[in-house]
């Protein structure tokens, strides 16, 4: 039952929150937080690809609808505590995301992807065309932001602040894969006929995994914001779509904690290689390569492999298809 | 599946000590006799082979300062360049990374938001952050943090400057056709210009064609064919206010309608410099403007500049590395007032401090503002094979800095 | 009556770039039923293998360059092919897919590292560097040039899968692999045929647009090329190649008009285009609503 309620996941944080300082500081610390805010994106992500099976290319667009709710709020009501900030930012990327995927969920598989990719291409347009938005100048000062009643000071700080955050949002989506909602998210991943013929509405499964997914993935964008104290274009491009879908599959979405073991890699090795090598986008494409190949259930499949004693292929890790040489059943079957 | 998790989150906790190799000492104070500063630039990436020219810059000025006996002939200054790959974020985490090795003292900000979260992430510290090639006036005036102060001169002042230099030049242009990026500071380049021109000529301006472009265009036919339409152009003008891809693709792909040579004048906001050089010899005339080019600056420091930086790298220096060269010279001038390393006493003497620029300007930085007001400068660059680089420099104009 | 020419024209110069980027996408899509990412890669190549290879400014010093790049991506393509997609085929679409990605990120990573990221540029060949004027509008050569290659290329599949035995194979494996392979036809062969065509075609995209656009690591997913290619072959109907031709020329022609009435709207026409499109009829132009891929139809 404590596995059941998350308790190992909480304590493997709060070991994390109390043993990372003492081991790191100055910009490895920094680095850890970074880390730790990609930790809880890579999950949200995975709340859409690896179970509910739907391929999104456009999550830049919520990391940065977060991360740009946080600096309009800390613009217009400096004095709204933090924490409260983090809300109304997943709430907005939740209702947007909403509203997007009741249309483009028509179509599915590939196309689908396509449809997200253009979405996280007209916001980062918008950027630019909306006055307010302020443009490739961005917004700064996102360190004033009050927490508990006053702005983060040190790095130290910054951190308990930021694992503590992600701690409740993985533990919260922890709590969804177990529950009646999680399994029915999966069921329409493995066959949504199926999943449809048991009485699951999955286009309303969909529609929600779409919600849940892009409001945690606007609570990182924000915490990323809030470290790096700017908000800029940047944070919605197409690199930052891709390297979520990396740490995802470098991690592998088999076990809950897959994309988050692919996020620590991805923050880390990006940082190190970017000491050593000066494009490091060969090796990311190598390494991408090299995992859905060989490796299709990514690094935490690696132990199992090495005891040579396979688990029963349930499913395969990254989902299946869902329509794109059949007829859609989720179209034809929800309506 | 659950079974799995305590043993990866210990997985992850213990992932940690994997790279513990990345950690480094700090708190490593400056030792006496040298003198630390960071230079963060996007070494990388799209932009890499401008940061290379602003990277060498910077050595130019250190190793000219160093040769005459180190700064106020106690310090030698040591560089320590590090890579933001024109990231927000990454700039976040390399500040850190100067810190980690005891720098106090950094330059570099290749644009406006690499500006801002070098500054955020340095005011952590109170390092010292010079913002060597930002222009947006949103950065100062006050200064976006307290330790950051800027030294790329400002698109208004800019703006002015071309704009009257245009009225001055070219005062039988009549209408102008205008085509910038679809960014905040590229459409006010133009409403500043224009003003500036009505103002130096006593009557409106017409504007003909009208038209802004996503950053990432590259793709002009629609507008080229747009400004096409328009019939007899000797007594029109184009503004451009594109840089980079859009300048290369805008002129590659007007040059079979002979657009380029029909306007009476084409100038340009955005930098032009590296488009230019890169057409080897084939870049049409066009009036610009920037702080700096080589050619125009007749001082003996610029000289000396000039012909050590060739000496280094071969190439003539451009804006980017004379702001980088300037920007060093600016934390000389302040540690010698300042009889000190110290970060907290350097700041306090760079307000309201006075520099003798390579141009022959005075650079003031603001004591409330931490801008500094250097001085622009405009000129043609046209194509020609035969000068150095391809890139012939004429009807240059100094702007000192209106105080 | 000159400015709808000009529209027209300005539409068509637009659209038809877009089509020859699209047409090897589709065409891979609908035998292989990959949607493949790393088009973009080999689009970037294309372009790259013409700033290495082109000698001189002459017609056919740029053509011999374009064949080249096609040739060269081409390669790149078959290798791609065997080395990747063959493994991933049997795993569904939506790991191939992935596997076009991790190849998309290798590629640009891998020409970076070969060509830079210094932007580059390609004259136009001497021949073609002027203009003419054409009931008014005045007209590119490269353009028009650009036009009739367009043509060529939609011809030449046309052909290519209507007409020639490898077109009857390709639309039977098209149709139903099993059967098509039980029927003796060699699945694998025609897989990679196809393969090696859809990544020259994208070659020869890349090669043919290297004169008009600064060249570098953007154009790998450029605005002005890849995206709305993604948006023509869904707009055109997954794996039809006369639907992206449709697409591309609609869309050229519609963001042309946008253009002229609502300028403020240029830059979004496309993605709005597609938003409505898609409401209304989901499976593209061409598609069928059951999504059985119909070729050249």
């Amino acid at each position: 039952m404590l596995q059941r309620a998350g308790v190992p996941l909480l304590a493997g944080f709060a070991l994390a929150a109390v043993l990372m300082p003492l081991v790191f500081s100055g910009s490895s610390l920094f680095t850890w937080t970074t880390a730790a805010a990609w930790v809880l994106f890579a999950t949200a992500t995975s709340v859409l690809f690896g179970w509910t099976g739907l391929l999104s290319f456009g999550q830049a667009a919520f990391f940065g609808m977060g991360a740009y709710t946080m600096a309009l709020l800390n613009q217009e009501v400096p004095d709204l505590p933090g924490v409260a900030m983090l809300v109304v930012a997943a709430a907005v990327a939740a209702v947007v995301a909403a509203l997007f995927a009741t249309f483009a969920l028509r179509t599915s598989g590939a196309e689908f992807a396509i449809l997200t990719l253009v979405l996280a291409q007209v916001l980062w347009l918008l950027i630019y065309r909306v006055p307010w938005l302020k443009g490739e100048d961005g917004f700064s000062g996102l360190f004033q932001i009050k927490i508990l009643g006053s702005p983060l000071t040190s790095d130290l700080q910054l951190w308990y602040y930021t694992i503590a955050v992600v701690a409740v949002c993985v533990w919260l989506l922890w709590l969804l894969s177990g529950s009646t909602l999680g399994m029915a998210m999966r069921a329409v991943r493995d066959d949504p006929w199926r999943a449809a013929a048991l009485g699951i509405r999955v286009r309303g499964v969909q529609v929600t995994a779409y919600a849940v997914s892009a409001g945690f993935a606007a609570v990182a964008g924000a915490l990323v914001a809030q470290g790096q104290g700017v908000v800029s274009p940047a944070m919605v491009t197409f690199a930052i779509s891709g390297e979520i879908l990396v740490a995802c599959l470098i991690g592998g979405m088999g076990r809950f904690v897959g994309p988050m073991i692919g996020a620590v890699v991805l923050i880390w090795s990006q940082t190190m290689l970017a000491n050593v090598f000066h494009d490091s986008n060969v090796f990311v494409g190598l390494l991408l390569l090299v995992i859905v190949i060989a490796l299709p259930d990514g690094l935490v499949s690696i132990p199992a492999r090495i005891r040579g004693r396979r688990r029963p292929a349930r499913r395969a890790t990254v989902p299946s298809d869902v329509s794109v040489e059949e007829p859609s059943p989720v179209s034809e079957v929800v309506r | 599946m659950r079974t799995h998790i305590t043993r990866s989150a210990m997985a992850l906790a213990t992932a940690g000590a994997l790279v513990l190799g990345g950690c480094a000492s700090s708190g490593d104070e400056s030792d006496d006799g040298t003198v630390k500063v960071g230079v963060v630039l996007p070494f990388t990436g799209v932009q890499a082979t401008i940061a290379k020219l602003e990277g060498q810059g910077a050595e130019v000025a250190a190793k000219l300062i160093n040769a005459d006996g180190g700064v106020d002939g106690k310090w030698k200054i040591d560089l320590v360049k590090v890579d933001d790959q024109l990231d927000p974020g990454r700039s976040a985490t390399v500040i850190r990374d100067l810190n980690d090795k005891g720098v106090d003292l950094a330059i570099g900000g290749q644009t406006s938001d690499l500006c801002k979260s070098s500054a955020e992430a340095s005011q952590r510290f109170n390092m010292t952050f010079i913002g060597a090639h930002c222009t947006s006036p949103d950065l100062v005036d006050p200064p976006i943090t307290p330790n950051f102060y800027m030294i790329g001169q400002q698109m208004t002042d800019i703006a002015t400057a071309i704009g009257t230099g245009l009225a001055k030049r070219y005062p039988d242009i009549e209408t102008w056709d205008v085509m910038t990026y679809d960014v905040e500071a590229m459409r006010l380049s133009w409403d500043v210009a224009k003003k500036a021109m009505e103002k130096e000529l006593g009557r409106p301006v017409k504007v003909g064609k009208k038209y802004a472009v996503p950053v990432t265009a590259t793709t002009l036919r629609k507008e080229i064919s747009g400004l096409d339409s328009t019939g007899d152009k000797s007594k029109r003008g184009l503004f451009l206010g594109v840089y980079g891809a859009g300048t290369t693709s805008f002129i590659q792909q007007a040059k079979p309608t002979g657009l380029l040579d029909d306007y009476g004048v084409l100038a340009q906001t955005g930098v032009y410099w590296p488009t230019a050089t890169a057409l080897k010899g084939a870049a049409p005339a066009i009036y610009n403007v920037h702080d700096y080019f080589y050619a125009c600056q007749d001082t003996a420091e610029n000289k000396e500049f000039v012909a050590a930086f060739e000496k280094e790298t071969g190439e003539k220096p451009d804006a980017g590395a004379y702001q980088s060269y300037l920007a060093v010279r600016l934390l000389e001038a302040a540690i010698s007032k300042a009889g000190s390393t110290d970060t907290a006493k350097v700041q306090k003497e760079l307000q309201g401090i006075s520099l003798e620029t390579p141009m022959g300007t005075t650079m003031k930085i603001g004591a409330e503002t931490h801008a500094g007001s250097g001085g622009v400068t405009t000129a043609v660059l046209a194509g020609d094979p035969s000068a150095p680089q391809g890139v012939k420099i004429s009807d240059c104009d100094v702007v000192p800095p209106s105080s | 009556m000159n400015d709808i020419i000009s529209v027209l024209v300005a539409g068509l110069a637009q659209g038809v770039p877009i089509f020859i980027v699209a047409s090897g996408l589709t065409l891979i899509y609908g035998v292989l039923h990959v949607l493949n990412f790393a088009h973009g890669g080999f689009f970037l190549i294309g372009a790259f293998l013409v700033t290495s290879t082109i000698q001189g400014g002459s017609l056919a010093a740029f053509l011999g360059s374009v064949l080249v790049a096609g040739a060269g991506v081409m390669v790149v393509g078959v290798v791609s092919e065997l080395l990747v997609f063959r493994q991933l085929y049997k795993a569904g679409s939506t790991v191939s897919f992935l596997g076009a990605f991790a190849l998309f990120l290798a590629l640009v990573g891998l020409a970076i590292s070969v060509w830079g990221t210094n932007p580059r540029t390609v004259d136009y060949p001497d021949a073609l560097d002027g203009s003419f004027s054409l009931l008014g509008a005045r007209i590119g050569q490269y353009e028009a040039a650009m036009i009739v290659m367009g043509v060529f290329i939609a011809i030449g599949l046309w052909v290519l899968l209507t007409k020639t035995s490898l077109g009857t194979r390709v639309r039977a494996v098209s149709h139903d692999r099993t059967m098509a392979s039980a029927l003796g036809i060699r699945v694998g062969r025609v897989s990679t045929t196809v393969f090696a065509i859809g990544a020259f075609l994208a070659g020869v995209a890349g090669a043919l647009i290297s004169p008009v656009s600064s060249i570098d690591e953007g154009l790998a997913l450029s605005t002005d090329y890849m995206l709305p290619a993604f948006i023509v072959i869904i707009v055109g109907g997954l794996g039809s190649v006369p639907g992206a031709l449709v697409a591309a020329l609609a869309l050229g022609i519609i963001e042309s008009v946008i253009f002229k009435v609502a300028p403020s709207l240029s830059g979004f026409s496309y993605y709005l285009v597609v938003a409505l499109f898609l409401m209304f009829r989901p499976q593209g132009i061409f598609g069928s609503a059951s999504r059985s891929i119909q070729m050249a139809r």
